[in-house]
Order: structure tokens, then C-alpha cells, then sequence
């Protein structure tokens, strides 16, 4: 057996951590394999590959001891944050840099960036181009480009679609591919659905870092489809288990019978499928109105809205490219930057951002913009502290908020020191906590994981039906489906609202599925797909086979279905 | 693992000189501006100079790395344009020493408040050593001497020694020190609990 990477007996603590990460965990990786590492979030998947690369102990110190190692000779990697990979502030010399340490001639080098970058599927119209400048998609295929330049043996990703749209997340898997031929693969991810027919091994963790499972990806995604729902992994349908589970159906009374409620303002009112919104809000005053609204930044208006409102109960999904100007209406609608035009707060002029905070809660794209306290509680107990409450008001209120969103035993925790998950709900805890009626969310979904993203939008879905009404920014069109009420597009600083969220969330779907066909994903297409015979049994499947958060464990999936069509075409054919 | 600087902790270092490169760079005018106050006031503000080498060496506890810090921090000061010009280098110089032979005489082995505010005291002899030839310390009153020393000295002790222990402590409240640090004794022997 040809090992490329692999250690034995191996162990690990970090410094000050209550347990070993690791307890003599054996683990090969043979030459030519693809292979995936999955598993609860913090088990410890990254740091094996830091390991298995000898980035630890090498260039991170931490306290670790083996049997024996094997440590591939060139090696590559990819992580996970596309803003914090480069050294070099352009394209051409973040590459150069690379070359040069491998001796590479200068004279030779402009042909092997451009080599590099053909390779990624990068195609820039001039090499020397601030990195800055370039989409979070393309800063990752770069990435992939500068660990290619190694021509490594093995190519190590951890997680590189985490921080990714849908868009970036499917230019970046077949970059991937692409990179990945002729050599090892080994591969951490939560967003399984367009790899699954490209690993030929899966090796699934527990949260003691202790290997559950380790075989062909068909084998254990039948064997234990209860865990990839525990652990959170989005793999493919996992919306549509969600949408077939108790849960979701039992949140809000939700099922056929749902109505939009009546808007003047808006046109093109949704087909079939509405939503009920809360009894007070058909028909009642919008809480927000819009009119001739401009948002600057600087001397320039970055965003037009002719005119649009807002209602009790309304679930508003704002859509649109990257740069469209998403981010800056929910600014401009909190007054944390300059406005101009009618903008209506309960049928009154809307004040400053202090008046707006009483009536409208915001939660920032990266929770750790928010934090202000060195502790969960203090965090939660901030705005209300500011208004002068007495301290029993603030406690009690605190104390059910911690218990809403699960933070309670974190509640002397430093903020920087909690989970993805718990720091995203960390702050919408702490944003929500006056009650306001209104709730602006700028991508609150974003790099989390499938059961954190569930829980969150359950939440959200109960107060909007008890007549909060929520804008929120988003990519993901399964989220926009399910969830919003109406859509708002953005598009090149202008606010459009034209389509239903069925019609928003098709067409997206359809642009995606269409990539892939034209950029020749036919060969994964045609294989029959291993895994997803475990993925499509799972419609049958016992409703608890969804459990709740804190519990542990649910069913395998019935596999009364038999070999289907991958995820992507099923989507096609719905 | 050895005691010797990785290319992480070179790093580390460097970033937090740019830092306090720039506050130092900024202190100036600040020091000028306290001038006014008279009596040597000003030199209650001395010690903001050197906490570059006491704040880098307790995040990151190796060798070398107060001086390589203070004198990093220096050079940027200068190359921002510092009214000390090259001076600001050479003081930072005498002043990384001065720090960094205190965390020596620890054996590098002490993170306390007292190792930090001796090391700003180690720094603040090294910056004094330097005043004797370039400044005007020899000339002055003895009255005036002693408020210039003392208060020198009790600005090392609060802002180079206290300033820079509570600012490295509500750092590491945050987790963000954790993997910067070195591996102890203990953390390995608990591998094989």
C-alpha cells in the first residue's frame, strides 16, 4: 500500500484545552485517493490535516506525539478564509512568489502563472490586478492556483466553500477537480453536495476526535445519515428532508394554506403557495416606507429605491449580485449611513440611528463586529444596561434570551471565544433583545452550518409570525423558497420587486444548474451516483430521523429507494 | 520545540511593532503638547516609548523578542517621519536592550506584573543611558533632575509595566494568545494522562 499521507497513534491537546483532541488516532491516506473528512464541527478535522502536513508542530506549536508519521514531500493547501491566504497584494506576484521559492527562472515564470491561472479557470484580463479587487470566488481559485504552483502530491483543502456564495462555491469545486488530477486529495467540508461523486473515501468523525466510519462515501452516508444531520453537513437534500421533517411544517402552522398579504406597492403578487402572515398584517400600515430613497456613501448614491415598504409579518429576502448594494439599504435603513429621499418609521419621519434602534434591531454580517463586552451575558445585557433598566428587568429578560438561544452555560464566555454558531447566535440574541418589531440581518446564514442555519431561521420564522417583520440579505435560493414572503432585488444600485420568491429562487437555480452543464460538469453527471441513493431514501424516512439540537441521535435512513439521479439533476427535474 | 523565534513569532512580532510603531509615531506631538504643563510633566508620558518590548514579549514569551520588537517599532516610528529622526532608532535600540536583558535575567521564565514593570524600568535606564550623552539631563538643577528621573520612573512602572500587563491580559481573555505562546513542560507531559 502506497501511503502519501498518514500517522499512527496519534496525540494531541492544545494548550489549556480540557481534553485530548486526539487519542491515538491511526489514519492513512494511500496515493491517488480522494478523500473526505467529515464530522462534527470543532472535532478536530483541520487540525489533523495541519498534522498530517507538518504545519503542527512546525509552524504552530502545539503540544503533539505519534508512533510514526508520513508527511507527503510536496504537499499543498488551501484554507479557508479566501481574505487571509496571500502575501502579495497582486495576482501576478502572490504567484511570482510562489514560483521563486520553487527556483523557478523569472524568464519562466509569466508562462506558468498563466498556465496556473488557465488551470483554476481564472481568467483575468490583465495578470497584474489587486487582489482586493478580485470576488471571494476567485481570491480561492487563486489560492488553489498558488498551491498548484507547488505541484504538490497531495492537495489538502479545509473547508475552501465555507465562506462562499452558491456561485463561488461551484467555480471553486471544479477548480478543484481540476487541480486535483493526477493527485491525492484530501478534503474537509460541510457543503457535501457536489463532491459527493468526486471522493472515493469518506472518513466521518466523532466529537471525540475517534473515527466513526471509514469506508466508500455510499457505504457510510447509508450507514449514518443520522450523523451527517447532527453534524450539520449540507449534504444533497437536505432541505428537502428539512421540509419534509416535523419541525419545519410544525413551526408556524405553516402547509398549502398561505396568503401574501395584500401589497399595493409592490407588483406581481406570487402564484400558488403563499404565505400567512400574522392576522394584524393584511391590510394593516406598513411599519416601514420607502420613497425615493437614496443611500450614499461618500458623495455618491449607491442605492435607488423609487419606492417600497415593509409589513408586520413580511419575511423580505434582499437579493442581488455581490457589490449590487444589499448591504448598504440595510445601512441605509439604520441610518448608519447618509440618506436622503422619504423614509417613513410608523407614519413618521424616521430619526437618527439612536431613535431607529428602538424599533429596529441589526445584525451584522460577521457577529464579531457586534461584540462590545467581554462576556455572553454582559453582551446580551449591553442595550439594556444603556437604557438605564433596572437590574432585575435587565436579568430577567437576559437570563430567557440565554435559554432561547442556547447560550446559557456560555454566559461568562468571552464572546471571541464561542463558536461560529454560537457567536451568530450571540447576536441576534443581543440585537433582538428591546423586542424591536423590526429586524434587519445581513447574511445571518452565511458559513454556518446546516443544523445552526435550521435553528436560526425556525426562530426568525416564529417571531415573524407573531408580526415582526424581517429584511434580510441572503445568496442561498433554498432559504429565499422557503422562508421569505417577498423578494427584493438589487441590482446595480437599484431596488426592484417584481418577482415571487418561487420565481427568484427557479431562476437562480436554473442559472447554477446551467453552469454546470456548459463548463462540461457532464462527466460527474453521467457516472451513476454512488452516494445518493443514502441522500434520496431519506424522503421516506422516519420523521425523527430530524432530531432536535440538543438531542442526540435519530434513524438511518430508509433506503427503499433505489440508485437516483444525483442531487443537482434532481433539483433540475423538480 | 525550541526556544528559538519560528517564522510565526517573527511575524507576530512584526505586526505588533507596525502597531505601536504608529503610536509611538503619534506620541510625539502628545509628548510635546504636555511640555506645556511644565516641571517635567512631560515625562510622565515617557513610557508609552517602550511598551512595544513589554507587550510583544508577554504575548509571545521567547527570546529576543522585546528587543526585536521595540527596535521594529522604532524603525517605523522614524520611517513615518518621527521629529527624533534616527534618533528614534537609536533610542529604541538602547531601550529593546534595556527590556530585554530584565526578561533575561528572569530566565525568560517570568509573565508577572513585577517582570514587566522591571523590564520598563530595564528599558527606561536604557533611554536615561542614552539622555546622559544626547540630552540635557547633566545640566539640569538637582530638583529638577530628580523630577525628571522620578517621573520617568513612575512612567515606566505604570505604562510600560501595568499598561502593557492589563492590555496582554484582556487579550488573552479573548483566546487569541493561545496559539501564539510556546509549548510548557506541563502540556506535553498531559499527552500521556
Amino acid at each position: 500500500m502506497d501511503v502519501a499521507a498518514g500517522v499512527e497513534k496519534l496525540r494531541l491537546k492544545f494548550s489549556g484545552a480540557p481534553a485530548l483532541t486526539f487519542r491515538d488516532l491511526s489514519l492513512s491516506i494511500r496515493r491517488g485517493e480522494r478523500v473526505l473528512l467529515l464530522g462534527p464541527s470543532g472535532c478536530g478535522k483541520s487540525t489533523l490535516l495541519q498534522v498530517l502536513t507538518g504545519l503542527i508542530p512546525h509552524a504552530v506549536e502545539v503540544p503533539v506525539s505519534y508512533e510514526s508519521i508520513v508527511v507527503p514531500g510536496r504537499w499543498g493547501f488551501v484554507f479557508q478564509d479566501p481574505d487571509t491566504q496571500f502575501c502579495m497584494p497582486f495576482v501576478d506576484e502572490e504567484l511570482a512568489f510562489v514560483l521563486e521559492n520553487q527556483c523557478v527562472p523569472r524568464g519562466q515564470m509569466i508562462p506558468r502563472i498563466e498556465q496556473l491561472l488557465e488551470r483554476v479557470g481564472l481568467r483575468l484580463e490583465r495578470l497584474h490586478m489587486p487582489i482586493a479587487q478580485l470576488s471571494q470566488g476567485m481570491k480561492q481559485r487563486l489560492a488553489i492556483a498558488g498551491a498548484l504552483a507547488l505541484e504538490p502530491d497531495v492537495l489538502f483543502v479545509d473547508e475552501p466553500t465555507a465562506l462562499l456564495d452558491p456561485e463561488g462555491t461551484a467555480q471553486v469545486w471544479e477548480a478543484i477537480r481540476a487541480a486535483g488530477e493526477g493527485r491525492t486529495v484530501v478534503i474537509v467540508e460541510h457543503k457535501i453536495e457536489r463532491i459527493v461523486d468526486y471522493i472515493d473515501r469518506v472518513v466521518l468523525f466523532d466529537r471525540g476526535g475517534g473515527i466513526t466510519a471509514d469506508g466508500r462515501p455510499a457505504d457510510v452516508f447509508a450507514s449514518f445519515k443520522h450523523r451527517l444531520v447532527e453534524d450539520g453537513i449540507w449534504y444533497p437534500g437536505v432541505w428537502d428532508d428539512y421540509t419534509a421533517g416535523r419541525r419545519y411544517s410544525g413551526a408556524s402552522g405553516r402547509g398549502a394554506n398561505r396568503k401574501l398579504p395584500d401589497s399595493p406597492e409592490t407588483t406581481g403578487v406570487p402564484a400558488a403557495g403563499g404565505r400567512e402572515t400574522s392576522a394584524a398584517s393584511a391590510g394593516t400600515e406598513p411599519l416601514i416606507r420607502l420613497g425615493g430613497f437614496e443611500v450614499y456613501r461618500g458623495k455618491e448614491a449607491k442605492l435607488r429605491v423609487r419606492s417600497a415598504d415593509v409589513r408586520p409579518g413580511e419575511w423580505i429576502a434582499v437579493v442581488g449580485p455581490n457589490g449590487a448594494g444589499k448591504s448598504t439599504l440595510l445601512l441605509g435603513l439604520m441610518r448608519l449611513l447618509r440618506t436622503s429621499g422619504g423614509y417613513e418609521l410608523n407614519g413618521r419621519p424616521a430619526g437618527n440611528t439612536r431613535e431607529l434602534a428602538d424599533q429596529i434591531a441589526f445584525v451584522f454580517q460577521n457577529p464579531e463586529f457586534q461584540f462590545v463586552t467581554n462576556s455572553v451575558y454582559a453582551e446580551v445585557a449591553f442595550s439594556l444596561r444603556k437604557d438605564k433598566r433596572p437590574e432585575s428587568e435587565v436579568a430577567a429578560k437576559t437570563e430567557q434570551l440565554l435559554d432561547a438561544f442556547e447560550l446559557a452555560d456560555r454566559r461568562d464566555q468571552h464572546p471571541f471565544l464561542l463558536s461560529l454558531g454560537q457567536k451568530r447566535r450571540l447576536s441576534v440574541a443581543s440585537a433582538i433583545v428591546k423586542e424591536q418589531r423590526i429586524l434587519l440581518l445581513d447574511e445571518p446564514t452565511f458559513g454556518q452550518d446546516a443544523r445552526n442555519t435550521f435553528a436560526l431561521l425556525e426562530k426568525l420564522e416564529e417571531w415573524r409570525a407573531r408580526g415582526t417583520a424581517i429584511v434580510m440579505v441572503t445568496h442561498d435560493p433554498d432559504i429565499v423558497r422557503r422562508f421569505a414572503t417577498r423578494v427584493w432585488e438589487v441590482e446595480a444600485g437599484e431596488l426592484r420587486a417584481e418577482r415571487s420568491p418561487q420565481e427568484w429562487a427557479d431562476a437562480v437555480e436554473a442559472a447554477l444548474s446551467g453552469a454546470d452543464s456548459q463548463a462540461g460538469a457532464a462527466a460527474p453527471q453521467a457516472q451513476p451516483p454512488l452516494a445518493e441513493a443514502a441522500f434520496a431514501g431519506a424522503r421516506e424516512a422516519d420523521e425523527d430521523a430530524l432530531p432536535e439540537p440538543a438531542s442526540v441521535g435519530g434513524e438511518p435512513a430508509d433506503l427503499g429507494r433505489t440508485f437516483a439521479a444525483v442531487a443537482v439533476n434532481r433539483r433540475k427535474e423538480r | 520545540m525550541s526556544k528559538g523565534l519560528k517564522l510565526t513569532d517573527i511575524l507576530v512580532t512584526a505586526v505588533i511593532a507596525i502597531v505601536f510603531g504608529l503610536i509611538y509615531r503619534i506620541w510625539g506631538p502628545v509628548y510635546d503638547l504636555v511640555k506645556v504643563v511644565g516641571l517635567q510633566a512631560e515625562q510622565l508620558s515617557y513610557g508609552m516609548w517602550f511598551i512595544a518590548s513589554t507587550v510583544a514579549f508577554l504575548i509571545i514569551r521567547k527570546p529576543g523578542v522585546a528587543l526585536i520588537a521595540e527596535v521594529a517599532a522604532a524603525f517605523f516610528e522614524m520611517v513615518l517621519g518621527a521629529s527624533y529622526s534616527v534618533e528614534s532608532l537609536t533610542y529604541g535600540i538602547a531601550q529593546g536592550l534595556g527590556a530585554e536583558i530584565v526578561f533575561a535575567l528572569f530566565a525568560y521564565r517570568s509573565y508577572s506584573l513585577a517582570a514587566a514593570v522591571l523590564a520598563g524600568i530595564g528599558a527606561g535606564i536604557g533611554s536615561l543611558a542614552m539622555d546622559v550623552y544626547k540630552g540635557y539631563m547633566t545640566e539640569l538643577q538637582s530638583w529638577n533632575l530628580a523630577l525628571y528621573l522620578i517621573f520617568r520612573f513612575i512612567s515606566c512602572i505604570v505604562i510600560t509595566g501595568g499598561l502593557a500587563y492589563y492590555l496582554v491580559k484582556a487579550l488573552e481573555a479573548t483566546g487569541v494568545t493561545r496559539i501564539v505562546r510556546p509549548v510548557s513542560e506541563e502540556d506535553r507531559r498531559s499527552l500521556h494522562d
